[in-house]
């Protein structure tokens, strides 16, 4: 009995102290809806932090504010290739963008197969409400290891490696006077300088005669000069689902130094977009003719000459692969919807090279068949992975343009 | 010592032991059994959310668009669970608030109240125009002083598409507006030229980002950019300023750290859940961080941050420059769902988008009814609100959305002023088609039970939108589970169940007569066509001195553990 009472005291505290203690948790509960809100603002009103940005966010800031992707302004990543055949180059880039709109861009890459470049550039203000565009540029760049096969449509798959450095300092300006109509021109002065190449393969001064390849050794200095006009009716020059492009383009090269090396190139192209199911489906038809002609005593060096094989043109053919004095080429390019900004193509090459403007005809073409997946802007192709398959195999492609532009 | 006395000292020590212990157990446990918040408090259900605290100290900020389309393309900000909306009172609506006013769908609102918008402002006074500001943004525009020293947006119209742009941003304006948005006032204005006067202290952005003094050729270059009518004059939208300090958007994610009353994430906001279906309705595809406005406003002596939407000239047919993408609406910019079977199919994998057929009338664009699809209909760019939206917060913003009337949805067309009389009648009527289609499938997918109402005599009634509107067959009955329900723990004792139509579910008897005392009851409908309306909603009342009020309502107090999905909130899968 006695053992209990310590129990029937403890419960009597425990009751006193519900009634007469004021439970202090309690005591600051809320009372009512308002309440409960107002005492979380309250707690959070302690604790207030400043708003703040991680890295990623600050730098696509920072971007969006220099105008955006498409405005390089301060240092920036370039990425891309330097010249057929280079491979994915890499390099630092500067842009300066200044009050009136005109843009220099100064820049440097190195590819993985040890190609370089560095170039400043400059685009002066849009003139005429942008109808007009004017820009320059000083380049050099150095490639160390190009394939020189042959001249001529059955030439044998025997590569040799040249190397070629060129320089150059051009200008030159677009306008689009009315719609739908392109008019160009440019002016610059070139200089090559080509020779062998440190490769394990034979170099062309070993494996070709002057004779069989013309430019052999040449280290010509150019003024190259051009015209060109054309009715484009494409929405972009680098990426479009619809229009038509029929262009020519004239080029004189004035070689400089001793040497016989001058000629003129004429550029040809008529391309068009058919749009199916609202553009989802896209036809891309073309033909393209280059042609070179040469005065007297007068010769195209081969790196000069038209081409075909590589990532633009006759994709299932290595880079370089054919050259000649002139050239035509027709594609078949059925591109499809995949998601925005992606688009896969199912593509047909087929083209020449001859020593006769006359055999740029449809007999014994070169031809390939392909596929790719394409990256692309609202006017401009960004990625091409692409696989291409002709007689002597199949490629793997990765191009940073449009195949044609 | 007396041993005894020892005994005695001994047995009163643990005596006051003991009551020293039970004392501060009483005063620990004890609370903490009481400190249990009641389920309802006597202010529910609040129909005014107040923002409590002082925030005039909260600072604008400036918001990536480019950060928030990646974010929310790529990643899945925000909680990773799915739970009720948190912004709803007890009966589960939307309170007033700095979010949120409820208009269309909760009071009566007249055609001449939703013509005129957010206010009485009908556009820059004619005379002479003060430009004060070019913007530098995708579409031209200014900022002007009109002659009655008024401050306005001036957006034009880009060329060739006079009306779509601008008409659409005047007409989803009123309708959010109507359906409970802060919004920005817009008018359709003309514009002639020679009545801009640059002001003197006017600047423009330059491309560097920096600013300099204004000149005419600043004008004329956002005047060659827009569209030019005939008789020299430019049709324009008109944007009155909003009041208070503009301090950037919010975002759809997350809380604004500086601003004290901003407790909810915003995902969990039931108001920016269901903008998912208002911006189906009118193919919103743009509702983003950039195109919201927050505004630190003052009242009285305390300042809150108002929270706007803005920038609806993407929305119905229009991408704000033009005709919208035909994909708007059905694909997010990276659905790697359909992408993947395009890569696969040789382009032969035709989606839904690619074949629709749209109208030709002016000022209309991309925009239709026929092909609308209210549940798989998605925006741009992710929406972390709109992917955590559950079935409640879908028919929340259906049942609003039928309040808009075909007169209101008439009314808000005209709004925008466009000049062919057969495009302003196609647009009313797919509105009109697109918010039925909307009512008929987020009304009907869960059980519709709304706004019961116990009388006294213990008569309940309720409403079944579903069916009041149309969209499904009356269910075959109703059901009743009732009952006690007990506000300090929460638990529940049974007191029956009863059966009948909406008008007449009779209570069982022994109901409590006292004041204070609540009820919960489990409605359900009886449907073959609808099986999920078989899982009940669960409506409290408390009695009151004239009977029973109702304050709580759950939609889905068995909603399944939720995750954010594709489109809305879908089931965690185990």
């Amino acid at each position: 009995m006695a053992a209990s009472r310590p129990w029937r005291v403890c419960v009597g505290f425990v009751l006193l102290a519900c009634v007469i203690l004021p439970p202090p948790a309690l005591a600051q509960s809320p009372g009512s809806r308002a309440e409960a809100l107002a005492a979380e603002q309250e707690e959070k009103s302690r604790n207030l932090q400043p708003y703040k940005r991680n890295i990623f966010e600050r730098r696509l800031l920072e971007i969006e504010e220099a105008g955006g992707f498409a405005v390089v302004r301060g240092p920036f990543v370039t990425f891309g290739d330097i010249k057929q055949s280079s491979g994915v180059a890499l390099g630092p880039a500067y842009g300066k963008l200044f009050d009136n709109g005109s843009v220099l861009i100064a820049k440097g890459a190195y590819s993985i197969r040890n190609f370089k470049m560095v170039q400043l550039s400059a685009a002066a203000p849009p003139i005429a409400r942008g109808r007009v565009t004017l820009g320059g540029r000083v380049r050099w760049q150095d490639a160390p290891q190009l394939a020189a096969y042959a001249l001529g449509q059955e030439s044998p798959r025997t590569r040799a490696d040249f190397s070629e450095a060129r320089s150059e300092l051009s200008a030159q300006v677009e306008a689009r006077p009315i719609k739908f109509l392109r008019l160009g021109a440019g002016a610059g002065y070139e200089r090559y300088d080509t020779g062998g190449a440190q490769t394990n393969r034979s170099s062309v001064e070993d494996l070709f005669t002057p004779a069989e390849m013309p430019g052999i050794a040449a280290d010509p200095d150019y003024v190259h000069t051009f015209v060109s006009a054309g009715i484009d009716s494409r929405p972009g020059t680098g990426y479009s689902r619809s229009g038509t492009l029929l262009q020519a383009s004239l080029h004189d090269y004035r070689q400089q130094n001793t040497g016989p090396y001058s000629f003129q190139r004429v550029d040809g192209i008529a391309r068009q977009l058919i749009p199916i199911l609202h553009g989802n489906w896209v036809l891309d038809l073309s033909v393209r003719t280059s042609s070179t002609t040469v005065d007297a005593g007068q010769e195209v060096p081969f790196f000069l000459l038209p081409d075909l094989g590589g990532s633009g043109e006759l994709r299932g053919y290595s880079a370089y692969r054919f050259r000649d004095r002139h050239s035509i080429i027709f594609t078949g390019e059925y591109r499809w919807y995949v998601q925005e900004f992606v688009d896969m193509a199912l593509f047909y090459d087929a083209g020449k090279v001859t020593s006769r403007r006359g055999d740029l005809d449809f007999n014994r073409l070169k031809s390939n068949v392909g596929l790719g997946l394409r990256f692309h802007g609202p006017q401009t192709t960004l990625l091409r992975i692409e696989v291409a398959r002709g007689d002597e195999g199949l490629r793997l492609i990765f191009g940073f343009s449009a195949p044609i532009r | 010592m007396n041993p005894i006395n020892l005994r005695s000292s001994c047995r009163r020590g643990t005596q006051v032991a003991a009551a020293l212990a039970a004392v501060c157990a009483a005063t620990v446990i004890l609370p903490a059994q009481t400190r249990r918040a009641p389920t309802f408090y006597h202010d529910d259900p609040v129909t005014t959310a107040v923002d409590s605290q002082d925030a005039s100290n909260v600072e604008s900020r400036e918001l990536s668009l480019y950060y928030d389309a990646i974010i929310n393309l790529f990643g899945r900000p925000g909680k990773p669970q799915v739970e009720r909306a948190a912004s709803v009172n007890t009966i589960d609506e939307v309170p007033d608030s700095s979010w949120f006013v409820n208009r269309a769908g909760s009071k009566p609102l007249t055609s001449e109240e939703v013509l005129r918008g957010p206010d009485d402002d009908r556009g820059p006074a004619e005379g002479t125009w003060m430009v004060n500001w070019k913007s530098n943004g995708v579409s031209p525009g200014f900022t002007i002083t009109d002659s009655a020293g008024k401050r306005y947006f001036i957006k034009f119209a880009p060329p060739r598409e006079p009306e779509l742009g601008t008409a659409t941003e005047v007409i989803v304006t009123r309708l959010f507006h109507a359906l409970g948005y802060h919004v920005p006032q817009a008018n359709i204005s003309m514009l002639r030229p020679a009545d801009l006067v640059i002001a003197p202290d006017a600047r423009a952005r330059t491309r560097t980002g920096g600013t300099r003094p204004m000149n005419r050729s600043d004008i004329d270059e956002q005047l060659s950019r827009a569209h030019r009518n005939p008789d020299g004059t430019y049709r324009v939208v008109a944007g009155s300023g909003l009041p208070g300090r503009a301090i950037e958007g919010f975002k759809y994610e997350g809380t604004r750290p500086d601003d004290p009353n901003d407790v909810i994430p915003h995902e969990d906001r039931r108001e920016l859940r269901g903008l998912r279906v208002f911006s189906a309705w009118v193919n919103h595809t743009d509702a983003k961080a950039i195109n919201s406005l927050d505004t630190v406003v003052t009242d009285g002596d305390r300042s809150h941050v108002r929270h706007h939407l803005i920038d609806f000239n993407a929305a119905l047919g229009s991408a704000g420059i033009g005709k919208r993408e035909r994909r708007d609406g059905y694909e997010y910019l990276a659905d790697t769902g359909p992408a993947k079977r395009a890569l696969l199919a040789f382009g032969f994998y035709i989606r839904p988008w690619m074949t629709v057929e749209y109208p030709s009338y002016r000022g209309v664009g991309r925009f239709e009814a026929e092909r609308f699809e209210p549940e798989t209909w998605r925006p741009r760019v992710p929406n972390p609100a709109y992917v955590r939206s559950r079935a409640d917060d879908t028919f929340w913003a259906a049942r609003k959305l039928l309040g808009m009337t075909d007169e209101l949805v008439r009314a808000a067309v005209r709004a925008g002023r466009l000049t062919d009389p057969q495009a302003e009648e196609f647009l009313a009527s797919a509105l009109m088609e697109r918010r039925d289609k909307i009512g008929r499938v987020f009304l009907t997918r869960v059980n519709p039970i709304a706004d019961p109402a116990l009388a006294a005599d213990g008569t309940l009634k309720l409403v079944n939108p579903a069916v009041q509107y149309g969209f499904a067959q009356a269910p075959a009955g109703y059901r009743a589970v009732w009952h006690r329900f007990d506000n300090a723990t929460g638990e529940v004792s049974s007191l029956g169940e009863s059966d009948g139509d909406a008008d007449a579910l009779r209570a069982p008897s022994g109901l409590p007569t006292e004041a204070g005392s609540f009820l919960r009851v489990d409605l359900s409908a009886v449907s073959d066509a609808h099986p999920s309306w078989k899982a009940p909603v669960h409506a409290y009342f408390r009695r009151g001195a004239d009977g029973w009020r109702l304050v709580g309502f759950d939609r889905m107090p068995d909603a399944p553990a939720m995750k954010p999905g594709t489109v809305g909130a879908e089931p965690i899968r185990k």
